[in-house]
């Protein structure tokens, strides 16, 4: 790390003569992963990773480039930043990078216990939960990295930051069609529990054999913490004002406006221990904060770098990807229901445990469609009936947000394998959510 | 860029003296350029070089691999050393994973490029990115949104194995996606779509972007403007070769991948519908073929040797509606006692190749699209798609219609609007009667294995004929 950081160093004096703003990261990162599947290992894998990412803007051109940790690597990256700085139009929308230097207040998001993980120990043990609690068949992965990063950048930062995270996901299979998923994440050992995800999964996959289908309608829905960050991680994607210029997103102009249910409250918070995507610093240096995105129901903020705030005329709330601001650790305020006060509520609806392949056919409006997987149930009169298969939830996410009237009071930090951004969300009932199928 | 081959043939070494009874190892350098225009404004353009080493090793019945980005030698070695480390702790899982037996081959391939990526100026590539914001605004429709991004990259890969085979190749890619958000009134629409071959830049122009996106954005006001409810009860429906190539990479492509068979995928990108025995099995009509070919020139999946080194060729998955070929890598191959055929491939030195698809195409019928439209008394057309999604075994799939109309008398009538197909594969394949003569290649990116491997593909086809189905 020490050498990229020299290098770093070399390439902020060089274009400190040619640009007006530049922000330089250099990275290092060790990762290891064994992945299973039917009760073996698939494969052991293992990366170690540096580079030194730049961004520059030169003449209100904003351009970007990496580097390798060497000083020929260095020079043709400055030079291929010139390149393209000559050629290509300005940027009349950047503003700049954060002035600092900053103070950063301490993150809990490292934790060296996470590099002694024994994986294959890891997986060996999670394959005999899972058979011993009825699963047949069980796959998926543990995984365990560590980001060294150094951060400098024309606004006078100089920082550097260290995480580590620990990621286990098992799906299980029992016999006649039944399965179960479950997960666990976090930056250090706290919170990491791949037991209990082990166990879940294969707990589902036994509860789920045999389903049935079940007639299209619309039913109240029951959003395990798998399912809920899964479609949840698109309202967090929408706070991006990137997101929103570039009509991808469903918040546009909705500030200070209602778009959830009063009981529907979100934040980013990548200042939370052990948050598997903390950190004390945004990708220009801007310190980390937890910020508001929706409080009881009302849209309160999106998420800014030090550009896109000052064109919005507010304040960096530390969530630069300098043009592409983005949420690191998203939060789902948990309510007061348990999981069986949840079903109580529903008399007509669906469990869901897991959801996979969801798309929008308009992200400015929010249709989309996404598809239950694995252990899915039907709840007649308050009370978890039969296993069901074959159904699509068809609906419009910012419907879904009026509709997400009761959280329960347990939360979990979720990652999963369509994630980009690990999630923290209670389970959720979102009512009259519209239930589609196939025609056979 | 200079890649040091001695280096990979370092990491085999390294591994076969820690134990490893197989080694492969890819080196690869790529140079890259990117242009993101949001809504006129050049919001990020630039290029970065890349390159690393990975090592597969085969301990025992276990496989290992290791990738690192430090090409030292000290660095290679330690790469190949962990990997077979690892692979010999978890072998006590009394693991099961074979190769299957393969000639190794020693070649070397380039794709011509007629206007070479690395030579053109950003400027020019920027400008031809202009043309199509401009074409859409001489539209004079109100399309706020405008999301662009051009990419392009050159890849150099050698490949080694400790079985004697020695392949380099050279293949650029050209990648352009894009979303345009269309407001009328109080009503949206929005499109999305990717064009990509491999070749220089003499490919991206024969996209015809600035044409196609204009004509495109005159659709969608007219479907906003003009479109009707697609109509109840069962009718017929032809499809044009964009929603053709989806419904067969997500239904066909995807569940012939022999790891998901397997249950490999199980985890993440899912499993199949088919099992081992499903070869011979009747799915769809006798009218429906299909092939995956890595070999087509300029194609966006091509490759002429796969990422174990073996030798690229078409493969036949469905025949006259019968299942007909997986898609193999060689640990598939080996575990189901069936042909490899080179369709092993990863995204970069850094990830493992896993089976996927390259190509995968409808075969051409006799028909014309309009004699096929001209068989159809009440209907529907779908030119092209917006939310579409499959469920993880492959069955149960939903193609939502962006520009549709109605078909009267055989003949082509109003705008329909979103009319939604929403069906099982067997349903559907069995329903396909015909297919014309019109083929169209798509571009995608497709996502699989863990950590998450996007991969260039081809899909498409012809316009296929559906008898008798439901619209929602």
């Amino acid at each position: 790390m020490n050498k990229a950081i020299d290098v770093s160093e070399y390439i902020a004096k060089k274009l400190s003569a040619i640009a007006q703003d530049y922000a330089i990261t250099a990275e290092q990162k060790d990762r290891a992963q064994v992945k299973f599947a039917n009760n073996k290992v698939s494969i052991t894998q293992r990366w170690m990773a540096s580079s030194i990412s730049v961004f520059a803007c030169i003449n209100r051109r904003t351009v970007f480039t990496e580097s390798q940790p060497d000083r020929l690597s260095a020079d043709r990256a400055v030079a291929r930043l010139l390149q393209f700085s000559k050629a290509v139009s300005g940027n009349s929308e950047f503003r700049g990078v954060a002035r600092g230097p900053f103070k950063y207040r301490q993150v809990r998001n490292y934790d060296a216990a996470v590099e002694s993980i024994d994986l294959a120990d890891c997986v060996r043990e999670s394959i005999n939960i899972g058979l011993a609690n009825g699963a047949k068949r069980t796959a998926g992965l543990a995984e365990k990295s560590s980001v060294s990063l150094h951060t400098l950048t024309s606004g006078g930062v100089a920082a550097s930051d260290r995480m580590s995270r620990a990621y286990f996901s098992m799906r299980s299979f029992s016999e006649n069609e039944g399965s179960g998923h479950s997960v666990s994440v976090s930056a250090g050992m706290e919170g990491f529990n791949y037991r209990e995800a082990a166990e879940e999964s294969a707990l589902i996959a036994t509860q789920s054999k045999m389903p049935k289908s079940m007639p299209p309608g619309t039913y109240d829905v029951i959003l395990e913490h798998l399912p809920a960050a899964n479609l949840f991680e698109a309202v967090a994607n929408s706070a991006s004002p990137f997101y929103v210029e570039s009509g991808l997103s469903f918040f546009g102009g909705k500030i200070g406006k209602r778009v959830a249910d009063t009981s529907f409250s979100m934040a980013d918070d990548p200042v939370s221990d052990f948050g598997a995507g903390s950190r004390k610093f945004d990708e220009e240096g801007f310190p980390a904060q937890r910020t508001e995105i929706i409080r009881n129901g009302i849209l309160r903020s999106y998420l800014h770098s030090a550009s896109t705030a000052a064109r919005y005329g507010a304040k960096s709330t530390g969530n630069a990807g300098i043009i592409a601001p983005r949420a690191f650790n998203p939060v789902i305020e948990k309510g007061n229901l348990n999981k069986d006060e949840l079903v109580e509520k529903v008399k007509r609806g669906i469990l869901v445990t897991n959801t996979w392949y969801t798309r929008f056919q308009n992200y400015t409006t929010g249709e989309f469609s996404t598809i239950p997987r694995d252990g899915t149930f039907l709840i007649e009169k308050g009370r978890v009936a039969r296993p069901v298969k074959g159904v699509r939830i068809s609906d419009n996410m910012l419907d879904m947000l009026m509709k997400s009237r009761h959280l329960g009071n347990r939360s979990r930090q979720v990652m999963s394998w369509e994630m980009e951004t690990p999630l923290t969300t209670p389970v959720i009932l979102v009512g009259n959510v519209r239930i589609t199928r196939s025609a056979e | 860029m200079q890649l040091d081959h001695d280096l990979a043939e370092l990491a085999i070494d390294a591994a076969l003296k820690g134990g490893a009874k197989f080694a492969d190892a890819r080196l690869e350098g790529s140079v890259s350029g990117g242009i993101l225009l949001k809504n006129g404004v050049a919001e990020l353009s630039g290029s970065e070089e890349r390159s690393g080493l990975g090592i597969r090793v085969l301990v025992g019945r276990t496989l290992g691999f290791a990738a690192t980005t430090s090409l030292s030698g000290e660095s290679v070695r330690k790469s190949a050393e962990l990997a077979v480390a690892d692979a010999k702790k978890a072998g006590r899982l009394r693991n099961r994973t074979r190769l299957s037996a393969h000639r190794p081959h020693k070649a070397k391939y380039e794709v011509r490029q007629r206007i070479r990526l690395d030579e053109l100026s950003p400027k020019e590539k920027l400008g031809e990115l202009m043309q199509i914001e401009k074409s859409i605004l001489a539209t004079r429709i109100r399309v706020p949104y405008r999301y662009f991004s051009y990419n392009d990259c050159i890849e150099e890969k050698f490949y080694v194995n400790s079985e004697g085979a020695r392949i380099s190749s050279v293949i650029p890619r050209v990648n352009f996606h894009y979303f345009t958000t269309l407001v009328q009134g109080r009503h949206a629409a929005q499109r999305y779509w990717q064009y990509g071959k491999a070749s220089g830049f003499e490919g991206f122009r024969e996209f015809r972007l600035d044409e196609r996106l204009a004509e495109e954005v005159i659709a969608m006001k007219r479907n906003v403007e003009k479109g009707i409810q697609p109509p109840k009860g069962k009718l017929d429906v032809v499809v044009g070769p964009q929603i053709t190539g989806i419904i067969v990479h997500e239904s066909c492509g995807h569940p012939y991948e022999a790891d998901r068979i397997l249950g490999r995928e199980a985890a993440q990108a899912g499993e199949s519908f088919l099992d081992r025995g499903s070869i011979g099995l009747q799915i769809g009509s006798q009218a429906v073929s299909i092939i995956d070919d890595p070999t087509i020139p300029n194609s966006f999946g091509f490759y002429l040797y796969d990422d174990e080194g073996v030798k690229a060729c078409s493969r036949q998955l469905m025949k006259a509606g019968k299942v007909n070929e997986f898609l193999h890598s060689r640990e598939s191959a080996a575990e189901m006692h069936q042909p490899v055929n080179a369709a092993a491939r990863s995204s970069g030195f850094d990830r493992e190749p896993i089976p996927r698809m390259a190509n995968t195409i409808v075969e051409e019928g006799d028909y014309s699209e309009d004699e096929l439209i001209a068989g159809i008394k009440k209907g529907v057309y779908i030119k092209s798609f917006t939310e579409w999604n499959i469920d993880d075994r492959r069955v149960h799939q939903k193609y939502v219609g962006a520009e549709a109309y109605m078909i009267q008398g055989g003949r082509l009538g109003q705008p329909v609007k979103s009319p939604t197909i929403e069906i099982s594969t067997y349903a559907l394949y069995k329903a396909i009667d015909a297919t014309a003569n019109n083929t169209e290649y798509h571009a995608g990116s497709c996502g699989k294995g863990e950590p998450m491997q996007a991969l260039p593909v081809w899909f498409g086809g012809p316009s296929m004929r559906i008898r008798g189905i439901q619209l929602k």
